[in-house]
């Protein structure tokens, strides 16, 4: 009997030992894919293509919003396309101007201001959910704000993108007039370099208010700010190549570009994977329409 | 017979034993399906939590990564610094490797010339589309928790982010949690193991009261002792055997009333078989009686012979009224007394009782009593009357002039008389059955069947027993053996 009880005890402690030691064998748990997964070195020998982007993002944001488009025009294009990014607007504008990007991503104000002097021409721009090119500066503060009205910006402080971009251009331009104040009547105002950052500046309460493209607007929604006003339309930011470009690069952008229907559902897959700001495809512009907007005195109604 | 308590073998031991290597047995079940399932949990969090680590980090590198492929910092050293602060904010961080998509390494914490990294070769890592952890055990003996992250914006590939992490924790963890089950298993185990003890404790401690009570149940008692009163299933028990006990009492009184009248018939018939014979020792006194005053009446006158014929008339019925006074004497039923009884003296007297049968059959009794003969502890009565109807048996078996053997012995610590009569002897067929009740070779009318029987039980009685040995044809001997008294060898026997 007593036997027995030790060779019952002896091989109950065994057997906790065996599963102790398959407990802690932990290594077994995750085996490793047996292969790479393939395909990702496609297009490595194609000619290189780079695409310029004015600094209104920082750069990881503008990496998660234009990369995408990017990874369209190498599927179906015949280049490798590659983005390249500013470190502010002029800078994008001279890095085409040099011919070091074939394209580049502009803002419809800098584009409107400075195609006479650098024969730009616009390729495409982004549609809104409209269907329309179009685009608007949005005057925004954090939703519990005690700004309610335009007109309660007396002596705040108001945080604004880029001197060079719409956004950072139509309150002193066009709003303020419009809301029956001046810029005496404001506190201060402050240029950031991105329509983020003056998002962030707002709902930190470090600005009253501040303007950023309705884009933006729309995507901080969630977070907290409330719209106080927006300015007129204004034709969407255009993606410009230079007169003296490759043509035969721009035409494949442009008709790549322009080949996607938001309407068509293989389409919507790959718009719906794009920024918002791009969700909706895009439509030929020209710049006429451009110089009709920002001409001489053009903006003064919007 | 007591219940053993400490025996293995108990019933105790068993019902413990069975019951704890169940017990065991369901609680290392139950253990082991809730440690592998808290395993998984834990390695799944793990899983997560290095993963989201890697890629909180590789928010960072990737910027630091842009940085540098735009050329828009001076990035040299930007991403060994964001490797240093992250490797000392995180304890558990054992390497971290970065890798350009060309498999260059960009940036990593460790110095030795061999990359840390388990998870596969160098191809394979810069291969990855999505990211996967594994867990090895590095060459060096610690245990780590690999997460391999392809770094990709869009399509867009920057490199390969390897964070290793410390995994012994990990099997610290399992470890400690396996003790703890395992205490708390013994623990549960044990606590019930004990109460069933005590239950079984209290439950067979009950058996005990009633096993002693039946061992020591004494019918002769004056009272039948009362068990404890219970409100359970053993104090139901307890009543059944009392009520048992009662019934076996009150059985084993019909019983001994009825053993009683049937030896005092038998008794009866024995003096009924002894009656021919009696009737012939009283009627020759009689007779001679009236002899005696058959001639007195005829010569009253004779003085000298009416005296010498009344002294004859005397003698004769002297002689009649002690053969009834023995009738008596050995028909009276007396109460079952023992004592201590001197066989030789017992069988003497029923010899004396039943010399008429023995002369009208003209026996040759041949007597040979060992006269150092220890005392037995007997009830002399109930011994005469088997002695009795052995020597009545004998002489019904032997013809005429036959011979009849009576003898004494002592014999290894026990009295054995023994009749043996040189007569027919017993059919060997009847050898086995002679002591049944109603068994009788007699012809119908001339014994009941009982005689026998009623002997070997007043015997058996006495703790003793009656051997047979019989040659068919020659002779049959009835020994009836029974155990001496030595300690009152030298007290005085009952008459």
């Amino acid at each position: 009997m007593a036997l027995a009880l030790s060779t019952v005890i002896v091989i109950l402690l065994a057997v906790n030992w065996i599963v102790l030691q398959d407990l802690v064998d932990i290594g077994s748990i995750e085996p490793l894919p047996s292969s790479p997964v393939a395909g990702l070195e496609s297009g490595v020998d194609r000619p290189l293509v780079r695409i310029g982007v004015i600094s209104r993002f920082a750069p990881n944001v503008i990496y998660a919003g234009y990369q995408p488009i990017m990874d369209y025009l190498n599927r179906h294009g015949s280049n490798q396309y590659e983005l390249m990014l500013s470190t502010s607007y002029q800078d994008a504008v001279e890095r085409l101007r040099a011919g070091e990007v074939a394209a580049s991503f502009l803002g419809a104000w800098i584009y409107g201001h400075l195609e006479a002097e650098t024969e730009l021409e616009p390729l495409v721009a982004p549609l809104n959910a409209a269907g329309r090119s179009e685009f608007h500066a949005v005057l925004v503060t954090e939703a519990e704000s005690s700004i309610r009205t335009p007109a309660d910006l007396r002596g705040k402080t108001v945080a604004l993108p880029s001197p060079q971009s719409w956004s950072g251009n139509w309150l002193h331009t066009v709003g303020l007039s419009r809301f029956g104040l001046t810029p005496a009547d404001l506190d201060s105002v402050h240029h950031f370099d991105h329509h983020q950052t003056v998002a962030w500046q707002v709902l930190r309460g470090r600005f009253d208010a501040g303007v950023v493209k309705e884009s933006v607007a729309a995507s901080f929604q969630s977070e907290g700010l409330r719209e106080l006003a927006r300015s007129g339309p204004i034709p969407g930011p255009p993606l410009a190549g230079s007169r003296r470009g490759p043509i035969e690069v721009l035409s494949e952008i442009r008709a790549l570009l322009l080949a996607l229907d938001s309407n068509d559902p293989a389409d919507q897959a790959e718009l719906a994977t794009w920024s918002p700001e791009f969700a909706h495809g895009f439509t030929a512009v020209n710049r006429q329409l451009y110089l009709h907007a920002f001409g001489a005195g053009q903006e003064d109604g919007r | 017979m007591m219940l053993k308590t400490s025996a293995p073998t108990g019933l105790r031991a068993r019902i413990l034993l069975t019951v704890g290597l169940t017990a065991t047995a369901i609680m290392m079940l139950l253990s082991w399906g809730m440690l592998y399932s808290w395993r998984h949990s834990l390695m799944e969090q793990e899983r997560t939590n290095a993963l989201a680590v890697s890629r909180a980090f590789s928010v960072a590198v990737i910027d630091a990564l842009i940085f540098a492929d735009q050329e828009l910092y001076q990035s040299e050293g930007f991403l060994d610094n964001y490797v240093d602060m992250f490797m000392e904010q995180n304890s558990r961080l054992r390497a971290i490797t970065i890798l350009d998509p060309e498999g260059t390494v960009v940036a990593r914490s460790w110095d030795r010339q061999d990359p840390p990294w388990a998870s596969g070769d160098l191809n394979t890592l810069l291969g990855a589309r999505v990211p996967w952890i594994t867990i090895t055990r590095t060459a060096h003996g610690p245990w780590v928790l690999e997460t391999v992250l392809p770094m990709f914006t869009g399509e867009r590939r920057w490199g390969v982010l390897v964070l290793a992490i410390e995994a012994d924790s990990i099997r610290d963890q399992i470890r400690h949690k396996f003790i703890q089950l395992a205490l708390f298993s013994s623990s549960v185990t044990s606590v019930m193991l004990l109460l069933l003890w005590l239950i079984l404790s209290r439950i067979l401690g009950s058996l005990r009261t009633l096993v002693s009570a039946m061992d020591t149940l004494d019918f002769n008692a004056p009272e039948i002792p009362v068990l404890p009163q219970r409100q359970d299933e053993i104090g139901i028990l307890y009543q059944h055997f009392q009520r048992m006990q009662q019934r076996v009492d009150q059985s084993r009184r019909d019983l001994l009333t009825a053993q009683h009248q049937v030896w005092h018939a038998e008794r009866l018939a024995a003096i009924g078989r002894l009656a021919s014979g009696l009737a012939h020792e009283i009627n020759n006194p009689i007779n001679g009686v009236r002899n005696c005053i058959y001639a007195i009446r005829n010569d009253l006158d004779n003085r000298e012979q009416t005296t010498e014929y009344l002294a004859m008339m005397d003698e004769g019925l002297t002689h009649a009224t002690g053969v009834i006074e023995k009738l008596l004497g050995f028909a009276r039923k007396q109460q079952a007394e023992q004592g201590p009884v001197n066989v030789n003296e017992a069988m003497e007297s029923v010899q004396r009782l039943i010399a008429f049968n023995v002369e009208r059959k003209h026996v040759d009794l041949v007597t040979d009593l060992d006269p150092g003969l220890p005392v037995v502890l007997a009830d002399r009565q109930l011994l005469q009357e088997v002695f009795m109807n052995l020597l009545l048996n004998a002489i019904d078996a032997v013809d005429a002039a036959g011979t009849i053997e009576v003898a004494s012995r002592e014999e290894s610590g026990d009295v054995i008389l023994s009749v043996t009569d040189h007569g027919h002897g017993i059919a060997p067929e009847h050898v086995d059955q002679i002591f049944d009740p109603f068994f009788t070779t007699k012809k119908t009318g001339e014994g009941t069947g009982l005689g026998l029987s009623i002997c070997l039980s007043i015997v058996q009685a006495h703790g003793g027993r009656i051997d047979v040995t019989s040659t068919p044809g020659q002779t049959t001997t009835f020994a009836v053996v029974l155990p001496a008294a030595p300690d009152i060898r030298d007290k005085e026997p009952t008459s």
